[in-house]
């Protein structure tokens, strides 16, 4: 029976209604599944609720609340939270628009971010109240792990790494079927295959939450440049950086968070796999090895453009260039002077990364990209890369609160090691449900770049990618536990590697059970760091052990198991102690070294980036300069400074790597930013 | 207060790294002791597999490697036994 009272309901199709509470009843038994004589008993009560309120409207998000209290005064949680509304404040949606949000370092305060902010709250509670069991949702809150992606966990994967033989051979979907945008057969020209590597990366970053690689960059493409002059070497790579730096398109108004591997020349490793060639024709008598020259010239003329900065004198912060250090290298003619032209850039910028082939435990063709994320490939993909199409990634990361764990076991070193496993097994429920998630959306044809046919197979294999569980705050678990951090005893930082060697052993034995890829990584922690340990603050109170500024707040914990970043320790007893960790980290690591605003001779670099390969078991690192850009007269300069020292003018911006990437610092949420001021820098003049 | 691993590290004695089903690891071990006898001084072997840790605090995680105190000279590889001698008498300044 339909009654209606004389309220108007301003409802979400924007139309003015009368009220009519049969709706409420339909939806109820639609959306919560109650039987019938509960939902018109329930809409019967919310009319009697409005009635009593004597309004002339209400709106269709607040009866929908009303009904919400009506089904927990009848305790049916479960059926409130299929009920319930997702969203934000008006107050929040008003800060967002006005402020926008420091959370993450990307993104710029404007139009397309502001959509993205207010849409990720909304799939945030999303995964919360609708993807995740009650138990881990909560494990997320509490600060017992962190779900890393939360916006993204109801709609796509994390990162990935492409092949980009495969489309030069193929041609490029952008949009994955070829039904809303046009379709693009295999580039028969250097201008053509370059512009087609830079949409690969922008089309594959809608369907991804994190980075976009593209491994040994210079090399698949140096079959293009063959008969080219190096100043026309030089124009495509000046191209592809631009429109990697400016396509300012990605997740809601961002550039692609892409990387680049860089070879020196063409390594061993696939000088002899038949090259793509313009066209896509692959002929076997015509292999990459026949391509050490535009390879090496590539390698050199993207080296130029990153040194040069861009049209302000900038540097560019994507495509992170990764440059691989291979024992071979060091036989080849202008090794030496490549890779000193390389430390000018990291001089100048700090812009190159370098993974390090030399420390003996990474394969030929391991791969960098994202924040840190490396790669060792498995049997299937050496088969993947021998036909043309590798590809991997990382389905999801998720970290585990170290220190929280040395709060919880007091002391017992059973305790702690029972917690590592628990925590463990929380972050691999969640990568699986993620798992599942993904598997569904491709299904559903929500994840059309992924979902392309490669030899009968999906682009995105579910079961090939990484699930990967990282951890925050070695350092301070080692703190609250032994009494001693880190670097301050060889015991604490032996007890440090057993923790993480615990760790690996865990992700090795699912590996081992499932058939799948279970790695352990060092957690960017860009937000993490800051979220947990104020959680633990808050939860353990002194008992808490955190960096930063207690007074305040503003806490942060140490990322992974870096040594603390004010730790007064000489660079090498740094990275000795952290190194020793990177073989345990199968699934990424970085070191980092900061040189502040120094700038100091590049041959000299050349020598400590030598040693630091052949000496220690760092396998990802990079040197972070500190940089401060004046607005007014257009200078860059060495270190974080408030005023421009040219000029004068109070109008700058400053820049440094938060994590595995450069930004400005101004986007940096607060307990980044005190990290920053708390970084030791090494002093190198 | 912070203790300098590297004094603590910082031995007169070889020490070779090695492990199970390593080809080159017997032949670097039997260098190494001809050197260590040559030069007078103590001879240890870390199975990098049994003891993972202390070859990872000796930042080692590939075989045969050779260490002079707490200083890797050798990684992955087998030198020729004059190498190696002039090697460790370089890092020793002798």
């Amino acid at each position: 029976m339909k009654l209606q009272t004389a309220v108007g309901i301003r409802t979400s199709r924007n139309t003015i209604e009368p009220f009519d509470r049969s709706r409420i009843e339909e939806s109820l038994v639609k959306e919560t599944g109650v039987d019938r004589r509960v939902a018109e008993d329930i809409a019967v009560d919310v009319e009697e609720t409005i009635k009593k309120l004597s309004l002339q409207f209400v709106s269709a998000p607040l009866v929908r609340e009303i009904v919400n209290v009506k089904l927990l005064e009848r305790g049916l949680e479960k059926e409130r939270v299929n009920y319930t509304r997702l969203g934000l404040p008006v107050y929040d949606a008003t800060v967002l628009i006005e402020r926008g949000s420091r959370e993450n370092a990307n993104l710029q305060h404007n139009p397309e971010t502001i959509h993205k902010l207010v849409a990720d709250r909304v799939l945030k509670e999303y995964a919360l109240l609708k993807c995740l069991p009650l138990r881990l949702a909560d494990a997320h809150m509490r600060g017992e792990i962190h779900i890393h992606d939360l916006e993204y966990f109801a709609t796509r994967p994390y990162c990935f790494q492409h092949d980009l033989r495969w489309f030069l051979k193929n041609g490029l979907k952008v949009d994955g079927t070829g039904e809303n945008t046009a379709v693009a057969g295999p580039a028969k020209n250097a201008e053509v295959a370059v512009l087609h590597a830079a949409k690969a990366l922008a089309a594959a970053q809608t369907n991804f939450a994190g980075g976009q690689g593209l491994d040994f960059f210079n090399v698949w493409l140096a079959p293009y440049l063959s008969g080219k002059s190096y100043q026309g070497i030089k124009q495509l790579a000046q191209m592809f950086i631009y429109e990697m730096s400016q396509m300012y398109v990605a997740r809601g108004g961002q550039t692609v968070f892409s990387d680049i591997d860089i070879e020196y020349g063409v390594p061993s490793v696939v000088a002899d796999l038949p090259a793509v060639l313009p066209g896509g024709i692959q002929k076997d008598s015509i292999t990459y090895a026949d391509f050490e020259d535009e390879a090496m010239a590539f390698a050199r003329a993207l080296t130029e453009v990153y040194l040069e900065g861009d049209y302000v004198g900038k540097p560019f912060f994507f495509p992170k260039p990764n440059y691989k250090l291979r024992r071979e290298n060091f036989k080849k003619e202008g090794f030496d002077e490549f890779m000193v032209l390389v430390h000018q850039c990291v001089v100048k910028y700090g812009t190159p990364y370098f993974l390090n082939l030399l420390a003996g435990y990474l394969p030929d063709n391991v791969f960098a990209q994202c924040c840190r994320l490396v790669l060792s490939p498995d049997a299937q993909d050496w088969e993947d890369f021998a036909k043309g199409c590798m590809r991997t990634g990382s389905l999801q990361v998720v970290t585990i609160n170290l220190p929280r764990i040395a709060y919880e076991a007091e002391g017992n070193d059973n305790r702690l090691f029972e917690l590592i496993r628990d925590r463990m097994h929380m972050a691999r429920e969640v990568i699986e449900i993620k798992a599942e998630i993904v598997r569904k959306r491709m299904e559903q044809g929500a994840l059309p770049f992924l979902t392309q046919d490669v030899d009968g197979e999906p682009y995105y294999r579910v079961d090939k990618v990484v699930r990967s569980i990282g951890f925050v705050g070695l350092n301070e678990m080692l703190k609250a536990h032994t009494g001693e951090e880190l670097h301050e005893s060889k015991s604490a930082w032996r007890f440090g590697l057993e923790v993480i060697r615990y760790m690996m052993d865990i992700a090795t034995e699912w590996s081992k059970d499932t058939g799948l890829r279970w790695v352990i990584t060092q957690t960017p922690a860009e937000s993490a760091a800051h979220r947990l340990a104020t959680l633990d603050v808050r939860e353990f109170g002194e008992k808490a052990v955190v960096q930063g500024d207690g007074s305040s707040g503003v806490v942060y914990y140490t990322n992974s198991s870096h040594c603390r970043v004010s730790a007064d320790i000489p660079l090498f007893e740094r990275l000795r102690i952290e190194g020793a960790f990177h073989p345990l980290c199968n699934g990424g690591m970085m070191a980092h070294v900061w040189m502040g605003e120094s700038s100091p001779n590049p041959e000299l670099m050349w020598e400590l980036t030598r040693k630091i390969a052949t000496k220690t078991l760092i396998g990802y690192w990079a040197y972070t300069k500190d940089m401060t850009y004046c607005r007014k007269c257009g200078k860059m300069e060495g270190g974080i400074k408030a005023t421009c020292s040219y000029c004068g003018s109070e109008d700058v911006e400053c820049y440094s790597r938060i994590t595995g990437y450069y930004q400005r610092v101004n986007g940096w949420n607060d307990g980044k930013r005190r990290e920053l001021m708390d970084r030791k820098r090494v002093s190198f003049s | 207060m912070c203790e300098s691993f590297h004094q603590r590290m910082l031995e007169r004695k070889i020490i070779v790294f090695t492990m199970k089903n390593c080809p080159k690891c017997p032949a670097a071990k039997m260098l190494a002791g001809e050197v260590a006898d040559e030069l007078g001084l103590e001879l240890e072997e870390v199975d990098i597999e049994k003891n993972m840790i202390t070859a990872l605090q000796y930042n080692v995680a590939s075989t045969p490697s050779i260490a002079v105190g707490d200083e890797v000279i050798v990684r992955g590889d087998l030198p020729t036994k004059t190498e190696l001698r002039e090697m460790i008498k370089r890092v020793l300044g002798c």
